[in-house]
Order: structure tokens, then C-alpha cells, then sequence
């Protein structure tokens, strides 16, 4: 009988053990990796968080290299903020196009294998890859589990929710710890990959292979001396439901008992105000309240396993949370909220004892019952198999690659490639001199007037045809351009634009891989000192009524182009209004996450140019029903609401002043000093 | 027909500062009413400064005896944006004038409509919504995006303003169309009327310019702003070249922050400037003194506007026979006569705008006054006819409800009977409303709260207004109990904005077989939300009384609020079937992200006071040793850390 193969497998996490702050994917994905190694297959980890530092100072290492997994940092981005997404996954891209594995592993938070996935769709990179996306929730289904429809920075959460939808869609297989997470997903209508597994999350018993070796800390019967909550401290695990079923339950049923909050405090839920929000009553009725935080693993896993401990975790929803693991494996007695995927956890026949609604009903009413019983419950058994978890993990990296296919029509259609000048000869012929080094497509350029000049013709290279339209908007040139061709495809670009010589042949290669309507590229955009990369969504949905998300540079099927005009002249970004239009229209639009053009033309935004962004939502409201269409005029309005509050913010002073901390500065440096 | 008691609701009125057309067209709609003999209350709604009233103006209102009043809200009024649609309100239910005549922006006559649909005072007068734009036409004009969520709110109360109205006066067909085209109601009586001349309200003879003569002077007549055309006219004149050749040019409008007077002459090429015979700049004239500039021999006015409905320049120059060009935009088409339009309008670009110029400026005879078209007097004609005889349109009546539920808290304020004439009651106490409602047994049911304290009156009033409306839910106005000298409004069916806020309203008449066991869930601040919420997304129709029937001690949900409804009613608009779902989430994430950072804003203390207060504290009380010790503990490097300080340390953030 052959022995398989071993896989060359990355896993790519923000998160790991050892490297400073490690949630559930930080435990999850040391774990595996562990665990893959420990299978024989080649294991590398791209850890893209920012506490490179800790990994290398606690030896962390060479923990992981004593299993075979080498870490391998990825540089932090170094982009302004709003490009943090785009920066951190084209950084992952380009280290996985430099060497290909078998198989990459993503997590789905922030969708760090975005750009990587968006290539190999577009069958520019990676074709022989498989991608697997291991779903842990996204941003959107942290904040629907935050109860909040709050957060610090709306069109960011709706860009990285954009990335992270793209990727869990582009990839060949999903894994999830519960079915929930993928029937979650699937209810908000993403198209999931027809490969989906759900595989409990590997523990370090699993990880390490000693999942032989039992541990015996069972103790029903025990009398109750300790409550204590397990998580941290927020809304999402249920600090709020505890203080509030505190508030109703019984003091004497809380008598003589401990309060434990086993967890770190957050900026919403510190200390003091779980202080201040616990019941004057139910803290007189309590022997103690003590606070635990910033305990590793072992530690606070010692803590749970004191005799009399009562383990209860009310979070309001949670994938599949290593808390509960935790329990079950240490056979530590427990009350868990039945919310997402915890109740697939436990075996059924214990759920309805240590499972209950995530109310304060529900959490009263399980406390009641077993505070009255006064004695531990007995422990819940899993209802999972981390062995046969561990071989559905070798199966899954042992799957092949769904590859792209091409188009027969890729290298056949013609291109017209239309550049609409405005009056400067140096610009125009810098941009039609990077044209005439197009490689590998067949494209004529037609040069049309939206300014008074009219180009020398020993400006234009030989074969460039001149158009000008009747009016001196960018639309009419477009227009008069787009009629003096007939290719099946059409390229607009502006004089300012210096397009790479490979720009029309990616693009037509991407559009013939995907089946898209439009392709549009990432920039180059020069600024005052420096160039700045400038990538694009190309789907952007509300999104784009706040910005041009969609691209500029595009490659478009000339079927869908035909009136140009719009309302009124657009002033800054005609590409936004085109583009969104046709979206509007059911275009399907897909964006290389690559730079192909250098140019100093900034995409479109709702404060930058109102009077584009004014008319993508004219267009954006008569395409949308009802409250849907107003919620687009709402979106935009809000976003321009909140751009002047910054501005005026800035102008005035009026907002938080920087930080500074003069008297902690000198301090620290006195400390520090040798 | 002898004089009617007639009310003109305005923002603003000759004799203010700075006042726009649509205060032109107000008060000389007020006087000519008075002229013919009827008794006119002209009121200035809140939002502009009331100062003392410049004459002529002041004396003209009184010698035509038209009162005008600066009304200020006689209590506070939330939402404010409501405010001066309140306070018209409030004046009208106090004169119960035969005619509200009140301009559609800010949605003036709002609060007076609703009232009135829904069997409250003033039943008896008619309204006019006197149609110069609504706020979201005046952002276009502007070409910028609106950009408050007090806008939005406005326009709710607009469009609802203009399907309620008797009838509607446009002085454009233009503005009617371009309402259609966005999907606003249309009035019930839709009346195309252009706004009076002065001559023909005051009964005055207008001074015309002189005749015909060669162009000498430019005068760009209007604000200097975007919309009016700055900018294409600098453009316009920077392709002229020699052809302005000691030609005057004038500026004749109020400065604006964005094109100020500096800004103009910068962006007018030095070229052109030096081909002017002179540059003028006139930012402060009253529109008397601005005519008179006008009228000066060899003046060419120019309106390059964008976009507009109507504008009182044009109307000024046609009333003056002052020779003019002007966009061929909106509804300025309308106001000149069909052969004039070639030689007088020309395209809002700069390209069109030039040949026009170049066209004008090189005639030997210049350009001749155009000729309007339509006849100025008809207006008023129509105007007093239209006030003459406007009745309020009866409305259908439907069916009574005759049998209500009231699921009430067992511990509801002041247990105040609130019955109602001819109709089955039947109360249940219920902590939860799912558990009341399985116990209700009639159509109807109203649920009262532990914050609500409802007045005897309320279940009247929600009965009448649904027999009335044939609504699937009803609320009303509250009196926030923190501010007894309040009013909390709700705009009852606030589209998209129900994302936001509670715009339905907190205490409701709701029919029973639209409830749903989702939006009954037990909620921890405001349970009136998602369920009205998902009645009104279902497609019920909500209607909300604008008189307060009931004290409410809590405060109506918003989109930040944590935790809260914002999310449950978030998820019941990206549910509704819509395949935009996206927008809808981001909607509501921007306006509670800027809700939430300008509260912050507001509330920050400056921090490096509290950091230094405290650091001197311990410096005092414990030495620079015990400074020492607690900036050690805030250290983030591990090795520093000692064990007790270990525990408290948060290695992990929210």
C-alpha cells in the first residue's frame, strides 16, 4: 500500500498562540497546524498579526518548529488605514505567488486570502492551489453577535465584509467547527462552495496526539462554592444577561456563594462598571467577587477545575467556542447559553441540562435549578470525535484545486481603447506612448477631445484616429470615442493615465477567466511625495454610492455601452458614474488586485466629488425598490454627514485632542533608562 | 365672496437679509391677498433670525394690513427638524384660518395636514402648498448630496405634506415633473401658476429699461454660487478672449463661503481680465437697488444656473425688460415666450454659454428684452380665484373599530381609565406582551408600557384617526416626561429613516392579525420599534397623531443604542425581500458610528488635564516612588509585571 504524499500546506492567521493576544482562531490555528505537521504534511504559517515580536521573544519559535511548523511572519502594512485590508491581503498574495503551496488555509476574519483567491479566479496566479477558507465568523457576524448595529468605522466593516464574502465564495472548500456558521452564511444569501465541512476545532490534546490519556476531574455531587463566569468580559458573552438574571434570581439561592469573573476586562465592560452594574443585593448575598484576567490557558483551566466550581458561560452567540471544549474535555461542570454553534457540542442527551436559551430567562432559570439541587450537576460528554476530526482535516488538504477555466474568445476579441484628452499634449503623449508598448492584445486608440486643444499631429503616434464630440464634457468625448470603434471591447482612459505594458492583456485574460462584464485594475496613484497602490472591490454594493469602489481603468464589453450621458457633466470621477450605472444595470464587475495603471486621477468619494456621487445615486434610486432605493440616499447623505463632522472636527479643534502624556513619557523613559 | 382669514407660512420675508425667491413669491402672494380685500397673517417659521423688518417692506405690510409674525416653538420639539412645521401647526389650530397657504420645503404645512387627516383642528381650513422645491431639489441644485439626517427627516414630512394638501402650486410644470420622476406623490389638485411681479401684486407700473442697444456690460445676476453657475460662467468668458474687449463685467449677488469674491477674481484668467474694461463686484444690494444696475443701457444679465425651478431673476428681467441670457434648465423654459427661447437660453454648459456670449456680445444692436410666456397678470388672477374658493376636500370615512385589546404592564404609571365612547374594552396585565396578546381576543390592540402614562383621550383619538385613514397602526405625539414642556413627534411611516429611529412612534392602536412573534420578543428599550418597524415594512400603513396623548418616560430607540432594537430592525429591513441588503446595513452603521463620535466629541473632558490631576495626586500623596509603581503596572512588556499586577493587566481588546 503507497503512503500519501505529504502537502505543502500554509495556514494564514492573524493570530497565533505565543504571539501576544490568541483567541478562539489564534488556538485554532496553532492547533492544526500542529496537528498537520504531526500527520506529515509540510506545514508554514503566514502570521500576519503584530506580535511577530512575542512569538520570537517567548520561543514560541521553536515550539512550533520541534512539531516541523515554520512561522514566517508577513511585514505589517504600512498603507494609510483605509487601505489596511487591501494592504495586509496583497502582501499575503505576493508572498503565496512567490511560492506557490499545495494547499493555503485562511481564516475568514478579515479575509487575509482575498487577493490570492481574486488572482487565482481570475487565472492570473496560483492555479494549482488549494484554497481552504476555515470559518470562524466574520466582522458582520461579530457584530450581529455584539447585538450592536454600531461600529467605529461603517464603510470599513462594509469593505472587509465585501473581501470576506468574496473569499469564503472563491474558495474550493470550506471547514467549519459548526454547521452553524455555514447555515448563518448561507442564510444571508452568500454562495457557498459546493465543499463544506464542518470539523469540530482540534484541541491540544487532539494537536499533540494524546487524546488517549482521559482526564478524570468529574465531580458530581460536589456542593456548590463558586460561580464562575468564563469569557470575556463583553456584551457578546453575556456580562449584560448575567447582571441582569443576577438582578432576579433569589439572594438566598446565591448565599455564601463565590462570584468569579474569569476573563479580561474590555473597553466596554471594565472592571469598575461590572462593579457598579452587579445587584446590591446579590452582592450581599454573595461571600465574594473577585476578578481574573490575564491568565494563559493552563492557568485559568486550573482555576475552572477547582472543586465546587460551577463554569457558566451565557454568551449571546458564538461559533464553536474553545470554552466549551475546554469543559468538556477537563469534565468541568457547566451552564452555557445554547446560542450558535454550542449546543452541537454537547451529546444531545446532556444539551437540555447544561444548555439554555441565551435570555435572562433561560440563564435564571437553569441557575435556579441547579442553586436549588445545591450540588454540581454532572458533566456534559462532547458530542464530537476529535479523531475523525483529525482525518477529515487529511482528507481536506489531500482535495484537488477547482481550476479556472479559460474562454476560447481570450485572446481573439479586439480591443478599442478610447483616451480622452483634455488639453495637455505632454500627458496625452506620455499615456499613448505606454499604449503603443500594449503586449500580446490587437487594440486601436481613438484620442477624443473634452478640452479646446487639439492635439499636434506630431503628438500622436501613427494610426491614432482623433475624435471630437459637440460638447466639451467627458461623457460627449467618450461618446464620440466609443462610436469611432466597433471592437467588442472598450478601454477608457484618461491622458493622465500611464497604463503597464501588460495592462489590456491581464485585463482581457481576467474578463475571459471570469465571464465578467467589466474588469477594472488597481492604480498606482502618484501623490504629492509619494505612489500609493489604490485597489478596488469591483462589487462594492451599497458601498458604492459612498465611493468609487468599482475602479477607474476598465475593460468593458462595448454591448453594454451605448447612451453615455448623464444628468449633468460629471466633474471629477466619470469612471464612478459609468460603473456604477452598469452595475445598477447587472453588470457583473470583477477588479484585479493588482496595479496596471500610474496616474494621479483619485477615484471618486461622496465629499470628494458630490456632484459625481450625486449622480451614482440618482441612478442607484431608480434602480432600487422602495425603502431600499431611499436607504441609498440615506447611506450617502449619513456619509457626508459624518465627513463634514470630521472636518469640522478638524478645523475647529473642537474634537479629542491628540493624546499626550508628557508626565507617563518622561516616566517610562527614566525607568527604561540603563 | 367677502375676504377669508388667510395664512401664508414662509421661512422667510421681504425685509429679512438675504432673502431668496421663494421669499419673494411669499410676500407678494400675502400683499396681493391683501389687496383684494382679504385678512392675511404672513408668519416667518423658525429657523432664521427674526430681526426688525427693513423698510419698504415694513411699511408696506402694515399700510396692506398683512400681520407678520416670527414664530417661535412654544415648547421643544423633538425631533427638531419638525420644529417650524410644529409651530406653523400650533398658529393654525389657534387662528383655524379658511386658508393655509405654506411653502413644501421644510414640509411647513406638515404637522397642520396630519393633524387635520386624522380628525384634529384645524378640520376646517384648506391648505395650498405653495411649491418653490423641496430641500432634496434645492442639494441638486446645489449638485451635492444631502448631507443631515435632519434633511432626510424634512423630506419625509415634504412628501407627506404634498399627498395630503387641497392643492398644490407650482410656478413650474418643470418642478412637478421632476417630483414624478423621483417617485413622490402627486398632489390632488396640481396647479401650474408663475410667481406674481411686484408690479402686479403692489398694482404698480414696472420701470423697463431703456430700448435696444449694443452690449457693453456683463452682469452675472444671482447668488455666487455653484448652482446658480459660477463656474461655467468663468469658463464661459475665459474662451472669449479679445471678444470682451472693453466690456464691463459685474458681479450682482451675495457671496456664498465656496465662491467668495476673492475666489472669482483669482479663477477669471488674467487674459480675460485684462481684455475688461473693468471688474465689479455688487454682494450687498437690495433687489430694488440690483434692478436699477440692471437697467443700466448696455446690460446684459446672465443666469447660467445649473438647475432651478423659477428664479425671480429671470422674472425680475423679464418684468424689467432687462435683456438677458439664461440657462435652458428647469423651469426657466416656461417663463419665456417660444420664440425667444433661441436667441435668450442657451445649455448650462461653459461651451454653449460662450456662443451665446460671443453671439451677444458682437451684435451691433445687442440683444432685445425677452417677452414672457405667460401673462403676469393671469397669476394673480389665478391666485385670487384659487384662495376664493378652496374648501378642504372631504375625506372617506371608514368603518369604527369597536372592540379593542389594551395589553398593559401590571405596573403602568398612573393607571389612568383609558376608555373610550362606544367602544369594548378589554384590559389584560401581562409581563410580556407575546403573553398578553395570546390572551387578547379582539382585532385591535394598543400595548401600554411600564414607561407609558397614556391621557383619558388617547384610545378616541387612535380610534377616530384609524376610522379616518383605514391605517393598520396608529400612534401619537408623547410629552417626554423629562421635558414636560416637550413634544415628542413622530413622522408615523418615515421610510429608511425607521432604520435610524423610532419615527413610527411608542404607544400604538396596531391591528392584531400584522403582529408577528419575532417583533414581540422581549426587548430591553424600546419594543415599538421592530414591531412598527416590521408592520410599515410589510407594506401597513402607519399614521402618527401630531398631538401628544400620553406622557412617555422612556426615549425611543435609536441605531445606537447598545444594546438595543437597531439591530433587530436592521435585520427586518435586509429581510424584507429587497436584493439591496447592503445598503440598508450601511445605512444604519453610518448613522450610529456618527452618533457615536459626536457624542464622544461632546462629552470628552480634555484628557491630558485628567492624566496630569492624577499623576499630581500620586505624586502628592504616594512620591515619585508610588508614580513609579503604577506606571510600571501600565506597562505593557510582560517581564515588568508583577504577579499581583498581572491579574489586572488586559493583554486582550475589545
Amino acid at each position: 500500500m503507497n503512503t500519501p504524499s505529504p502537502r505543502n500546506v500554509t495556514l494564514v492567521t492573524g493570530e497565533l498562540l505565543g504571539a501576544g493576544r490568541a483567541g478562539g482562531i489564534g488556538t485554532a490555528h496553532s492547533w492544526l497546524a500542529i496537528a498537520l505537521a504531526r500527520l506529515g504534511h509540510r506545514v508554514e504559517v503566514l502570521y500576519y498579526g503584530l506580535q511577530a515580536a512575542a512569538l520570537r521573544k517567548g520561543n514560541w519559535m521553536a515550539f512550533y518548529e520541534r512539531f516541523g511548523v515554520v512561522v514566517r511572519p508577513v511585514l505589517p502594512p504600512d498603507g494609510s488605514r483605509k487601505d489596511w485590508h487591501w494592504d495586509r491581503t496583497t502582501r499575503i498574495a505576493e508572498r503565496l505567488v512567490a511560492a506557490p503551496p499545495d494547499v493555503v488555509i485562511a481564516q475568514d476574519l478579515g479575509a487575509p486570502a482575498a487577493a490570492s483567491l481574486r488572482l487565482r479566479h481570475l487565472d492570473l496566479a496560483l492555479r494549482g492551489t488549494l484554497f481552504v477558507v476555515y470559518c470562524h465568523g466574520t466582522s458582520q457576524w461579530i457584530n450581529e453577535c455584539a447585538r450592536r448595529a454600531r461600529v467605529t468605522d461603517p464603510a470599513e466593516l462594509a469593505s472587509a465584509t465585501i473581501l470576506e464574502r468574496s473569499a469564503v465564495e472563491l474558495a474550493d472548500v470550506l471547514v467549519s467547527p459548526s454547521t452553524y456558521m455555514l447555515e448563518w452564511m448561507a442564510a444571508r444569501g452568500w454562495a457557498l462552495p459546493a465543499q463544506r465541512r464542518v470539523v469540530p476545532l482540534l484541541t491540544r490534546r487532539a494537536a499533540l496526539g494524546e487524546l488517549a490519556s482521559k482526564p478524570s476531574s468529574r465531580r458530581a455531587g460536589e456542593t456548590i462554592a463558586r460561580l464562575c463566569f468564563f469569557g470575556r468580559l463583553e456584551e457578546r458573552k453575556g456580562i449584560g444577561l448575567l447582571i441582569a438574571a443576577l438582578e432576579r434570581l433569589d439572594p438566598s439561592l446565591l448565599r455564601g456563594l463565590e462570584l468569579e469573573l474569569l476573563g479580561a476586562p474590555t473597553p466596554t465592560w471594565p472592571r469598575k462598571r461590572v462593579e457598579r452594574a452587579l445587584p446590591r443585593k446579590a452582592r450581599r448575598a454573595l461571600r465574594s467577587v473577585s476578578f481574573a484576567s490575564g491568565l494563559d490557558q493552563p492557568a485559568a483551566l486550573l482555576r475552572l477545575a477547582r472543586p465546587g466550581t460551577l463554569v457558566v458561560m451565557p454568551a449571546l452567540g458564538d461559533n464553536s467556542p474553545n470554552a466549551i471544549y475546554e469543559c468538556l474535555e477537563l469534565g468541568v461542570p457547566f451552564l452555557a447559553s445554547s446560542a450558535g454553534g454550542t449546543s452541537e457540542l454537547v451529546a444531545p442527551e446532556d444539551r437540555e441540562r447544561v444548555l439554555f436559551e441565551p435570555t435572562v430567562d433561560g440563564l435564571v432559570e437553569a441557575l435556579e435549578r441547579v442553586l436549588r439541587a445545591g450540588t454540581l450537576p454532572a458533566p456534559a460528554a462532547p458530542a464530537y470525535d476529535l479523531e475523525a476530526a483529525l482525518t477529515a482535516w487529511d482528507e481536506t488538504v489531500r482535495l484537488s484545486p477547482s481550476a479556472p477555466s479559460p474562454r476560447p474568445e481570450a485572446s481573439v476579441e479586439r480591443i478599442d481603447v478610447v483616451v480622452t484628452s483634455r488639453g495637455s499634449g505632454q500627458r496625452l503623449a506620455r499615456c499613448l506612448e505606454a499604449l503603443a508598448h500594449q503586449e500580446g492584445v490587437e487594440a486601436t486608440v481613438v484620442v477624443a477631445l473634452a478640452g479646446p486643444r487639439v492635439p499636434e499631429p506630431s503628438e500622436l503616434p501613427a494610426g491614432v484616429e482623433v475624435v471630437r464630440a459637440a460638447r466639451s464634457t467627458f461623457e460627449a468625448a467618450r461618446q464620440a470615442g466609443l462610436e469611432a470603434g466597433a471592437a467588442p471591447l472598450v478601454c477608457f482612459l484618461d491622458e493622465e493615465d500611464v497604463p503597464d505594458p501588460d495592462l489590456l492583456v491581464t485585463l482581457a485574460r481576467a474578463r475571459a477567466s471570469s465571464g465578467a462584464d467589466v474588469v477594472t485594475c488597481g492604480l498606482r496613484l502618484r501623490e504629492a511625495d509619494r505612489e500609493r497602490v489604490h485597489l478596488f472591490l469591483g462589487e462594492p454594493g451599497g458601498l458604492g454610492v459612498l465611493e468609487n469602489a468599482y475602479g477607474t481603468v476598465a475593460l468593458v464589453r462595448r454591448s453594454l455601452l451605448r447612451d453615455l450621458s448623464t444628468a449633468w457633466p460629471s466633474e471629477h470621477d466619470p469612471d464612478w458614474v459609468l460603473l456604477a450605472r452598469l452595475r445598477l444595470q447587472g453588470a457583473r464587475i470583477v477588479s484585479v488586485p493588482r496595479p496596471l495603471v500610474t496616474t494621479s486621477r483619485r477615484p471618486g468619494t461622496v465629499d470628494g466629488a458630490p456632484g459625481d456621487a450625486l449622480l451614482v445615486l440618482e441612478d442607484a434610486e431608480r434602480a432600487l425598490p422602495d425603502e431600499a432605493d431611499s436607504a441609498a440616499r440615506l447611506a450617502a447623505g449619513l456619509a457626508a454627514q459624518a465627513a463634514q463632522h470630521a472636518s469640522r472636527v478638524g478645523q475647529t479643534g473642537g474634537g479629542r485632542p491628540p493624546r499626550r502624556r508628557p508626565l507617563t513619557t518622561l516616566a517610562l523613559r527614566a525607568w527604561r533608562r540603563p | 365672496m367677502s375676504g377669508r382669514r388667510v395664512v401664508v407660512a414662509a421661512s422667510e420675508v421681504l425685509g429679512m437679509d438675504g432673502t431668496g425667491g421663494a421669499a419673494t413669491a411669499d410676500s407678494l402672494l400675502a400683499l396681493a391677498l391683501a389687496r383684494y380685500g382679504h385678512e392675511v397673517d404672513l408668519l416667518v417659521a423658525p429657523g432664521r433670525s427674526a430681526g426688525e423688518l427693513a423698510e419698504p417692506w415694513k411699511s408696506l405690510y402694515a399700510d396692506l394690513g398683512v400681520r407678520v409674525t416670527h414664530l417661535e416653538p412654544s415648547k421643544r420639539v423633538f425631533p427638531s427638524y419638525l420644529a417650524p412645521s410644529y409651530s406653523v401647526f400650533e398658529t393654525a389650530r389657534a387662528i383655524k384660518p379658511d386658508v393655509l397657504v405654506a411653502d413644501d420645503w421644510r414640509g411647513l404645512a406638515w404637522a397642520t395636514l396630519r393633524a387635520r387627516q386624522l380628525g384634529l383642528e384645524p378640520e376646517r381650513t384648506a391648505v395650498i402648498l405653495y411649491c418653490h422645491g423641496p430641500a432634496r431639489m434645492l442639494a441638486e441644485f446645489a449638485r451635492k448630496v444631502p448631507d443631515t439626517v435632519a434633511r432626510y427627516g424634512e423630506e419625509i414630512a415634504e412628501r407627506a405634506a404634498l399627498e395630503l394638501a387641497d392643492a398644490a402650486v407650482s410656478p413650474s410644470a418643470w418642478l412637478f415633473a421632476w417630483e414624478r420622476e423621483r417617485g413622490w406623490p402627486a398632489a390632488r389638485n396640481e396647479l401650474v401658476v408663475p410667481c406674481l411681479w411686484r408690479s402686479v401684486a403692489l398694482g404698480e407700473e414696472p420701470v423697463r429699461a431703456e430700448g435696444r442697444a449694443r452690449v457693453t456690460r456683463l452682469a452675472f445676476f444671482g447668488q455666487l454660487r455653484e448652482g446658480k453657475g459660477v463656474r461655467i460662467f468663468l469658463d464661459a468668458l475665459a474662451q472669449l478672449g479679445p471678444v470682451v474687449e472693453n466690456i464691463d463685467l459685474l458681479f450682482l449677488g451675495r457671496e456664498t463661503p465656496r465662491w467668495t469674491t476673492e475666489r472669482i477674481r483669482a479663477a477669471l484668467p488674467r487674459e480675460t481680465q485684462a481684455h475688461l474694461r473693468s471688474l465689479r463686484f455688487e454682494t450687498g444690494l437690495d433687489p430694488i437697488a440690483a434692478l436699477a444696475e440692471l437697467r443700466v443701457p448696455g446690460t446684459l444679465a446672465v443666469m447660467p444656473s445649473l438647475l432651478d425651478n423659477s428664479p425671480y431673476t429671470v422674472s425680475e428681467c423679464l418684468e424689467h425688460g432687462v435683456p438677458f441670457l439664461a440657462a435652458r434648465t428647469g423651469g426657466i423654459p416656461e417663463l419665456v415666450a417660444e420664440e425667444d427661447h433661441a436667441r435668450t437660453l442657451f445649455d448650462p454648459t461653459a461651451d454653449d454659454l460662450a456662443r451665446a456670449l460671443r453671439s451677444a456680445l458682437t451684435a451691433a444692436d445687442g440683444v432685445g428684452p425677452a417677452t414672457p410666456g405667460f401673462d403676469p397678470r393671469a397669476a394673480l388672477v389665478r391666485w385670487v380665484e384659487l384662495v376664493e374658493t378652496i374648501e378642504p376636500i372631504p375625506r372617506a370615512r371608514g368603518p369604527r373599530i369597536s372592540a379593542v385589546s389594551v395589553v398593559a404592564a401590571p405596573s403602568y404609571p398612573s393607571r389612568t381609565p383609558i376608555g373610550a365612547v362606544d367602544l369594548t374594552l378589554e384590559h389584560i396585565e401581562s409581563d410580556t406582551r407575546a403573553a398578553g396578546l395570546a390572551r387578547a381576543s379582539h382585532d385591535w390592540v394598543v400595548f401600554v408600557d411600564r414607561d407609558d402614562d397614556p391621557d383619558a383621550g388617547l384610545l378616541d383619538a387612535l380610534v377616530e384617526a384609524q376610522a379616518l385613514t383605514g391605517a393598520d397602526a396608529v400612534t401619537t405625539a408623547v410629552r417626554p416626561a423629562d421635558t414636560p414642556d416637550g413634544v415628542r413627534v413622530f413622522l408615523g411611516d418615515p421610510g429608511a429613516l425607521g432604520l435610524v429611529e423610532n419615527q413610527y412612534g411608542v404607544i400604538a392602536l396596531v391591528r392584531r392579525a400584522l403582529l408577528t412573534d419575532e417583533e414581540l420578543a422581549p426587548s430591553t428599550s424600546d419594543p415599538d420599534w421592530p414591531l412598527l418597524a416590521g408592520i410599515a415594512l410589510r407594506g401597513g400603513q402607519i399614521v402618527s397623531l401630531p398631538i401628544a396623548f400620553a406622557t412617555h418616560r422612556g426615549r425611543p430607540g435609536t441605531i445606537s443604542d447598545v444594546p438595543g432594537e437597531g439591530l433587530a430592525v436592521l435585520r427586518l429591513f435586509e429581510t424584507r425581500g429587497h436584493d439591496s441588503p447592503g445598503i440598508a446595513a450601511l445605512a444604519a452603521t453610518l448613522a450610529a458610528a456618527l452618533a457615536r463620535s459626536e457624542a464622544r466629541e461632546s462629552r470628552q473632558p480634555p484628557p491630558s488635564q485628567g492624566l496630569f490631576r492624577r499623576a499630581a495626586s500620586v505624586v502628592r500623596n504616594e512620591g515619585v516612588p508610588g508614580l513609579l509603581v503604577r506606571v510600571r503596572a501600565r506597562l505593557p512588556t510582560r517581564r515588568f509585571v508583577g504577579r499581583r499586577a498581572k491579574s489586572l493587566i488586559d493583554p486582550l481588546h475589545e
